[in-house]
């Protein structure tokens, strides 16, 4: 390729301004010189002013606005979720406690110390079944009711 | 030099901060940042994806991305560069769902939104001639293929070098140069196709 020929590829890009210090010299060393690629260079060098001169879309009012609020929804809404995601980790750990809780109360009350150590495997399978659905079932309600809580917090805003 | 230099690392310690005040939740550092750049955020996502409507929508997702990832934004890259290769991933995945076929197709020639364009000018006459040109090559533009109006969006709008355009597009430096080559030849064929050659009225 010659060097009229290889400078004629880099014109767009000289007149865009990205090319390196030594290529942009050699470029207009060549126009310098070269009718042909000086009013090529000078053709995109017009393109390029009014591609700098487009005039400018400006973003719709309120825009930001709208972004920022949308954001703090976001966040609010991951905020609820964690503190969904504590509550019911609060809600199981409760649940088992009031199983273990119960039991132990029930057994004491009804045979006596010594009761509460005794093993009984049906007994105690019985036990732990009952609790267990009771526990769930009180876990269920708290839930039940927090999410209607939810809702209606989220119908006022 | 060493005031170019001062204010280089200036704008990196901003960068720094701001990102800091952010990943801290700080509701006016997110306020500041949005105003900041929504317009040229804004811009660029117009240029590129051409629908004010999606842009605006890819402008708020932008943003919900980027509070998301703050944690993972590496703060030795420019906040902005970073910022923009979010939107500019974002506007990809949209245009890849609307129109599957490729980034690289034209878009249908799009209607030139005028009000939107429009900018006060003191000279009537000057302003309906600039406005003429301008719009002749805003309607160029917008025939142009995504990709294509993006890297001229970035270079002539944004102002920014080959390096920094190569970090939002996320391909190679030779990559973008070639798309900025192709790109302006694509422009100069629709003008001159308009106004005959040069581009010339």
């Amino acid at each position: 390729m010659s060097e009229h020929e290889s400078i004629r590829e880099l014109l767009s890009l000289a007149a865009a301004g990205v090319l390196a210090p030594e290529e942009q010299r050699r470029v207009e060393q060549h126009a310098g010189v070269c009718d042909a690629c000086r009013r090529q260079l000078e053709m995109w060098q017009r393109y390029s002013r009014e591609l700098v001169r487009l005039p400018a879309p400006v973003a719709p009012k309120h825009l930001a606005e709208r972004t920022r609020a949308r954001i703090l929804h976001e966040r609010a809404a991951v905020a609820d979720r964690r503190w969904d995601d504590i509550v019911l980790a609060v809600l199981v750990l409760f649940g088992w406690t009031v199983t273990l809780v119960t039991w132990i109360v029930f057994r004491l009350f009804t045979g006596g110390l010594l009761s509460v150590v005794q093993v009984g495997f049906v007994r105690i399978l019985m036990w732990s079944g009952a609790s267990t659905v009771f526990a769930w079932l009180t876990a269920a309600v708290a839930a039940v009711m927090l999410g209607i809580e939810r809702r209606a917090t989220r119908r006022l805003i | 030099m060493i005031l170019a230099a001062l204010m280089n690392s200036e704008s990196a310690l901003s960068a720094v901060d701001e990102a800091t005040k952010l990943r801290r939740g700080d509701p006016d550092a997110l306020a500041a940042a949005i105003t900041r750049y929504q317009h040229r955020l804004y811009r660029y996502l117009l240029r590129f994806v051409g629908d004010p409507a999606t842009a605006e929508d890819l402008f708020q997702q932008t943003w919900l991305h980027v509070m998301e990832s703050l944690r993972r934004y590496d703060a030795r890259r420019s906040f902005e560069a970073w910022l923009f290769s979010v939107a500019h991933n974002l506007a990809v995945d949209h245009l890849r769902k609307a129109r599957p076929q490729s980034l690289e197709d034209v878009m249908p020639s799009g209607r030139l939104r005028g009000d939107e364009f429009a900018e006060p000018h003191p000279d009537a006459l000057e302003q309906v001639l600039e406005w003429e040109r301008a719009g002749a090559v805003a309607v160029a533009l917008l025939e142009l293929p995504a990709i294509h109006r993006e890297v001229l969006t970035l270079r002539f709008e944004e102002d920014l070098k080959l390096e920094q355009m190569a970090e939002i597009v996320q391909v190679p430096l030779s990559t973008v140069k070639s798309r900025l080559q192709r790109a302006l030849e694509g422009l100069r064929k629709r003008l001159d196709s308009r106004f005959g050659q040069g581009g010339n009225q």
